[in-house]
């Protein structure tokens, strides 16, 4: 699921750099229509939380069970009778906070590493790029779901803004973001490795910076476009997982809803109620293309 | 050459061992697997727990652990009497995974390997025929884009290329059987069965067989093949850009010669590293393929074990396939170096 993609060089991020790299942008077809694609399912998002109440998500009504999509069910209900819209406005609240909060983990533990690993080279680098390659080999989803497993109990459900969350949503942002750093850390020890041979570093050095200075100031800035660009791909290959693991039932946990375990009990009525995988589905795979788009429009003009 | 393959022979083990710590570390956290264990009954308790407990070795401390868990414990005297000395005359009966022991199943009973190798089988019938439809159908459309780039063909098969790298698998499984399982058999076509290896009411023929096949291969064979057309278009754009694709067409080279000869070898070439780096993936989209299909194949197998708590049965799926793809890099980056003449070896190639 992890794809190769090249970059080129990175460059620092100026403010008049940042005014082309938005020129470049916005010329990018591709990468505007992402980006006004993921704006439009963050609106539904946000006005369908203010349509509905939680109280809606799991309010059950039998005379209305798997009941096609009408005006008043838009997106039809589910075998207990619960309005599917409603479910897929806040199970896609948790599955995109999943998503973000998934690949600022899997920055903040790929971005140090990939420093220390093209900074300090040696054995930290043997260290630190062995164990990315040990843990590449081991496949991610089956390694997901048995951490999932193992750390089934380690945090407790919680409230979040009136929300009853299961803490199988810590959990999830943990273990999709700690098992996504490695591809990350390679890019970053890559071209720390050509930053730090570079003139303006050995400058920096002679004029008494220390290594602390020179990487949080020299290095990391020059690295900036690379860890945007990977963060927005990771966060859609984040959705995906998360929806993977909670679609095989070790993901997020009643009473939380989640576009992945919405579709979880979908397998068995596929001949009666096709709206119930349909509907959270179809989101998901339109929120991952607009993530896509943005990453590679931002690629192409950073 | 017989130098950097015993670097990588190497390499690879130090691998395996990194891979086999971080295992380890998470087969412990599973917890006790004592508690777990079952005939049928209910797991054993209080002085027949800790007799167990000791025969398997989990008394003693975590290093030796993972010693017993890598080389077994029938080496050495084990103390089952519980009274803190080792007993004469009685030894540990676990062998180490690395003696081929991978444990027994706390369910059923039956060996790890066992279990493994009678789902192993069915995996691979899915996995081998949607590999090999991804090989053709990537280089078809490969050789579309390469004839004419940005032709209207080439922009609508990218273009869903792009789109089948979003949908999420079960999507593509569900949309699938929805039409030519369900809708097909509403309107009264020849449909596919939605779920199962055979159709055990019917004989068990290899017609029965593969129209159980069908749905889950396109499955795979779909899910897989955005990123691959994506891949092999791009490296195919590059060749042909080169100054000796203009030279072979200006010296008059027929078309077909130019592209077969010319453009798809040295294009094709990075598909070696791409299918053995993409094995973990597939393995993994695979239990989601199963699950939806009811398929019996590992992927199954994998979680109905995490679901039963039988970890010796999970440990020992991601052990075989954590070194299957280890093994397969190492095969793949050999390859590479035979097939392609530029990979040079005398710079420490890597």
């Amino acid at each position: 699921m992890t794809r190769a993609r090249t970059l080129s060089t990175p460059q620092p991020l100026s403010r008049r750099r940042v005014d082309t790299v938005l020129t470049r942008y916005a010329r990018n077809q591709r990468a505007v229509s992402g980006l006004l694609l993921l704006t439009a399912i963050v609106a539904f998002l946000i006005v369908g939380t203010l349509i509905f109440t939680p109280e809606d998500v799991e309010d059950t009504n039998l005379r209305h069970r798997n009941a096609p999509p009408s005006l008043e069910f838009p997106f039809g209900t589910d075998s207990v009778g619960r309005n599917v819209m409603a479910r897929a406005v806040y199970g896609g609240q948790v599955s995109l906070a999943v998503a973000l909060l998934a690949s600022v983990v899997t920055v903040a533990v790929g971005a140090p590493l990939g420093l220390l690993a093209g900074y300090y080279r040696g054995w930290v680098d043997s260290v630190i790029m062995r164990l990315a390659e040990a843990l590449l080999s081991i496949p991610l989803l089956f390694l997901l779901l048995a951490l999932s497993r193992a750390m089934r109990t380690t945090f407790a459900d919680f409230d979040l803004l009136g929300r009853e969350l299961s803490g199988s949503v810590i959990t999830l942002i943990l273990i999709i973001g700690v098992t996504g750093w490695m591809p990350l850390a390679r890019l970053i020890r890559a071209s720390t490795l050509s930053l730090a041979a570079q003139d303006y570093v050995l400058a920096a050095r002679a004029l008494g910076a220390g290594h602390a200075r020179i990487l949080w100031h020299h290095i990391l800035p020059n690295t900036l476009s690379l860890i945007i660009v990977y963060g927005s791909l990771a966060a859609a290959q984040a959705i995906l997982l998360e929806s993977y693991v909670s679609f095989l039932g070790l993901g997020i946990q009643a009473p939380a809803p989640s576009w992945g375990n919405m579709i979880q009990r979908s397998v068995e009525l596929i001949d009666r109620a096709p709206w119930l995988w349909l509907f959270p589905g179809g989101l998901m795979a339109l929120t991952v293309v607009s993530i896509g788009w943005i990453g590679d429009g931002l690629r192409d003009s950073l | 050459m017989t130098r950097y393959i015993l670097r990588r022979l190497l390499e690879g083990v130090v691998l395996l061992f990194i891979v086999s710590f971080i295992l380890f570390a998470l087969a412990y956290s599973f917890g006790d697997p004592v508690a777990v264990l079952t005939d049928g009954s209910a797991p054993p308790t209080g002085e027949e727990a800790d007799r167990l407990r000791r025969a398997l070795g989990l008394d003693q401390p975590l290093p030796r652990q993972y010693l017993y868990w890598l080389i077994g414990n029938d080496w050495t005297l084990i103390d089952a009497d519980g009274d803190g000395d080792t007993d004469e005359g009685i030894y540990g009966q676990r062998r180490g995974i690395l003696r081929g022991d991978l444990g027994t199943s706390l369910i059923t009973r039956q060996p790890t390997a066992d279990r493994i190798a009678d789902r192993l089988p069915n995996s691979l019938l899915l996995m081998i025929p949607s590999y090999i439809l991804v090989l053709m159908i990537t280089l078809g459309i490969g050789i579309i884009a390469a004839r004419r780039p940005g032709s209207r063909l080439d922009t609508v098969l990218t273009t869903l290329a792009q789109v089948g790298y979003a949908l999420p698998i079960f999507f593509i499984c569900l949309a699938l059987i929805y039409v030519f399982a369900v809708q097909f058999r509403r309107w009264g076509l020849p449909h596919l069965p939605i779920a199962g290896m055979v159709d055990l009411s019917q004989p068990r023929t290899p017609g029965n067989l593969i129209r159980h096949l069908v749905l889950p291969v396109a499955s795979l064979t779909i899910v897989q093949l955005a990123g691959y057309v994506r891949f092999v278009r791009a490296s195919i754009l590059d060749v042909i850009g080169q100054e000796y694709i203009r030279t072979a067409r200006s010296k008059g080279l027929p078309e077909r010669r130019v592209i077969g000869l010319h453009v798809l070898k040295p294009a094709a070439l990075p598909l070696i590293t791409l299918v053995g780096l993409d094995l973990p993936s597939l393995l993994g989209g695979a239990v989601v393929t199963e699950t939806i299909f009811a398929y019996p194949g590992m992927g199954l197998l994998f979680l109905d074990s995490l679901n039963a708590g039988d970890f010796p049965v999970v440990m020992g799926i991601l052990i075989l396939v954590s070194s299957a793809v280890i093994v397969a890099q190492l095969v793949t980056d050999l390859a590479y170096v035979w097939l392609d003449p530029r990979v040079s070896l005398q710079g420490g190639a890597r």
